[in-house]
């Protein structure tokens, strides 16, 4: 473990005093926050109640009516309006013979930024919403109606409307799986540039020289990736949470922290939170997942002779991993018919991806299986990588074949 | 083994797998307490035999002993009592040279104290004094040279394989280099196996020279004797005419 620390201590230190990485490393502090703040002073300022004038040209019940209902959702009496509504003439006897209607509303804005979208949208909001009054009132349905959405997933039922559900499913596992996934492409790239500049910069045979197993180098590398990488990670966090903040203060409306507490508690009663031990499924297949990443990261940088073309390879290699995966965000394979379901899940990162929507099933033997699976391609790279780092192919290697795919990959490289 | 010997070669032979056959079964043994020098021409097999010796390639044939430690078998224990400097060897750039040094010295011992004494020797070998804090990417190519061939020799290696020592560095920091290596062997009375085009350098460190040429040793012995064997005045003469005696 002495000479694992050593080869880590060294990893770290030379990675971290890198100027680029150093810059790398605070530009999501401060880029998110600033455009969390742009985009929050753009459109933020959007009162409750657009301000709307009214000119009623009708003047019959009906048109009163409408104005009355409008009062709920909108504002008269504020300062510069962002909407005129015209109620023209024959309104109500319009509505009286064939139950429809018409207004014209002007938009007025007085920019073309973000702000102003916002406010076109809740004017359009209000006079949607005073609409459906109108029709109600008329036809004598003084109590509002209220529609009870209820959510049936998998036989679960859930006391929540279906965005509510999905918009966890999206916003929670996605968001978990994202940030896992960040940070095994951040390891991966540091695996790497760490295997490949040992190369450009012709420090390798003198490391491999020294009296220390070319498998423990190869941890040393591993284990000092995860950890800035998991550094890495959280300050992007930080910074995407600044973000997030920003726009949040725009989008959410009062009583969604409530809201999504209750959430929160209606899908822990219908047994859709993560138990102990999917979650302890869930982390053995994330912790394979970035392993079986990273020993490609060892192979690529292993077959590469400088720090360019590893960037070149893994540029093919790794969207042929990952897009199969992202697609997992938009197609839940947990709901394939069983087989397929299952062979999808025995590929790495797929599972990853789909795993989210398994912690949400709370399906662990489904999770232990792709975490075997997982295991079994991360150790079978993990032995290829282990042996090309142990042998003198990596010293001897000349990517010829590789090189010509990335001349024709990469123009004219 | 052969009794005395630090190194041993026997029919080495090495062919990389796209067919090029760079070593052709060479033999020759390097004493304790020598200098022993390969000189050749560029493709010649110097590097891959200097590879072979430093357990980072595999022969095709014959057999290599350090210290009586075969270095396919026994290359765990063979990388414990040597050193290997690459001709074409960098540090990491981002470390300062003291960090540098002290990432060598912790991968060979475990102990603080010769940790401490490792970096007090190494500092003196490389003589880079304050510089030592300074990043290794602001160092020139002699200074990192400097700095390589002490990190190499402040393990006090049994045997020191050192491909083209002074490459690139001028006529001060070679002559540094040079009376570093002399001075090292001297007080260590470990043996040292090294590759140079310099003839100078050779003639005045080595105590015996192995020419090699398309993977063949043609000329062994030493400087004094093979000027005399050749009838020439320098080593230089001596590899050209065996060399181009060879060739013609």
């Amino acid at each position: 473990m002495g000479k694992l620390r050593v080869i880590v201590w060294k990893e770290v230190l030379d990675i971290v005093k890198d100027p680029k990485f150093i810059v790398g490393l605070l530009v999501p502090l401060f880029l998110f926050p600033a455009l969390g703040a742009v985009f929050s002073s753009a459109a933020g300022g959007v009162p409750e109640k657009p301000c709307i004038a009214v000119r009623d040209l009708d003047g019959s019940k009906a048109s009163r009516l409408f104005v009355e209902v409008l009062s709920r959702y909108a504002s008269e009496t504020c300062g510069e309006p962002v909407a005129r509504i015209i109620i023209p003439k024959g309104f109500g006897g319009l509505l009286e013979r064939s139950g429809t209607f018409n207004v014209t509303v002007y938009y007025l804005m007085s920019s073309s930024g973000l702000r102003a979208t916002t406010l076109a949208a809740s004017v359009d909001k209000a006079v949607k919403k005073a609409a459906s009054d109108l029709f109600l009132e008329i036809a004598g349905l003084h109590q509002r109606v209220v529609l009870v959405k209820k959510t049936v997933y998998r036989g679960r039922v859930l006391a929540v409307p279906p965005e509510a559900f999905m918009g966890i499913v999206f916003g929670l596992f996605n968001i978990l799986v994202w940030g896992v996934f960040m940070v095994a492409i951040i390891a991966f790239q540091l695996v790497v540039v760490s295997i490949a500049s040992e190369k450009e910069y012709k420090t390798l045979e003198l490391l491999l020289t020294q009296p220390i197993s070319s498998t423990m180098i190869l941890a040393g590398k591993l284990v000092a990736s995860i950890l800035i990488a998991l550094v890495e990670s959280l300050i992007l966090f930080v910074g995407m949470a600044f973000y997030i903040q920003g726009v949040g203060s725009v989008s959410a409306s009062r009583g969604s922290v409530e809201a999504s507490a209750g959430l929160l508690e209606e899908l822990r009663r219908a047994g859709l939170l993560p138990t102990a031990p999917a979650l302890a499924a869930y982390l053995a297949l994330v912790f394979a997942s970035l392993i079986f990443l990273l020993s490609i990261g060892v192979v690529i940088g292993a077959l590469s002779s400088d720090t360019k073309s590893a960037g070149g390879l893994s540029g093919i290699l790794v969207p042929i991993l990952v897009l199969p995966a992202l697609a997992t965000m938009f197609i839940d394979v947990t709901a394939f018919p069983q087989p397929l379901s299952t062979v999808l899940l025995l590929i790495p990162f797929v599972s990853m991806f789909a795993g989210g929507r398994l912690l949400l099933l709370n399906n662990v033997a489904l999770l232990v299986v792709s975490t075997l699976a997982t295991i079994l391609w991360a150790a079978a790279f993990m032995a290829l990588a282990a042996r090309i780092y142990s042998s003198e192919t990596l010293l001897t290697f000349r990517a010829e074949a590789l090189k010509s795919v990335l001349r024709i990959y990469g123009g004219k490289r | 083994m052969r009794p005395g010997y630090a190194l041993t070669v026997e029919s080495l032979r090495k062919t990389y797998p796209g067919g090029v056959e760079a070593v052709k079964g060479i033999s020759f043994s390097v004493r304790r307490g020598e200098i022993f020098g390969l000189i050749g021409p560029n493709g010649a097999g110097k590097t891959t035999t200097l590879r072979i010796v430093a357990t980072l390639l595999r022969p095709t044939g014959g057999r290599v002993e350090v210290y009586g430690m075969d270095v396919v078998d026994e290359a765990m224990e063979v990388k414990k009592i040597i050193a290997y400097l690459p001709e074409e060897s960098g540090a990491y750039r981002n470390l300062r040279g003291e960090e540098f040094l002290r990432f060598i010295a912790r991968l060979n011992t475990d102990d603080a104290r010769e940790e401490e004494e490792m970096m007090e020797y190494a500092a003196e070998l490389s003589g880079l004094g304050d510089r030592l804090r300074d990043k290794v990417a602001t160092y020139s190519k002699g200074m990192t040279r400097r700095l390589l061939v002490a990190a190499t020799l402040m393990r006090r290696p049994r045997l020191a394989i050192l491909d083209e020592p002074t490459s690139g560095l001028d006529v001060l920091s070679a002559s540094r280099v040079r009376a570093s290596i002399r001075r090292y062997v001297e007080e260590t009375g470990a043996a040292v196996l090294l590759s140079s085009h310099n003839m100078l350098e050779v003639e005045y460190l080595c105590d015996r020279v192995a020419v090699i040429h398309n993977g063949v040793l043609v000329a062994e012995g030493e400087p004094r004797s093979l000027k005399e064997k050749y009838g020439a005045r320098n080593l230089e003469e001596v590899f050209l005419k065996v060399v181009g005696g060879w060739e013609s």
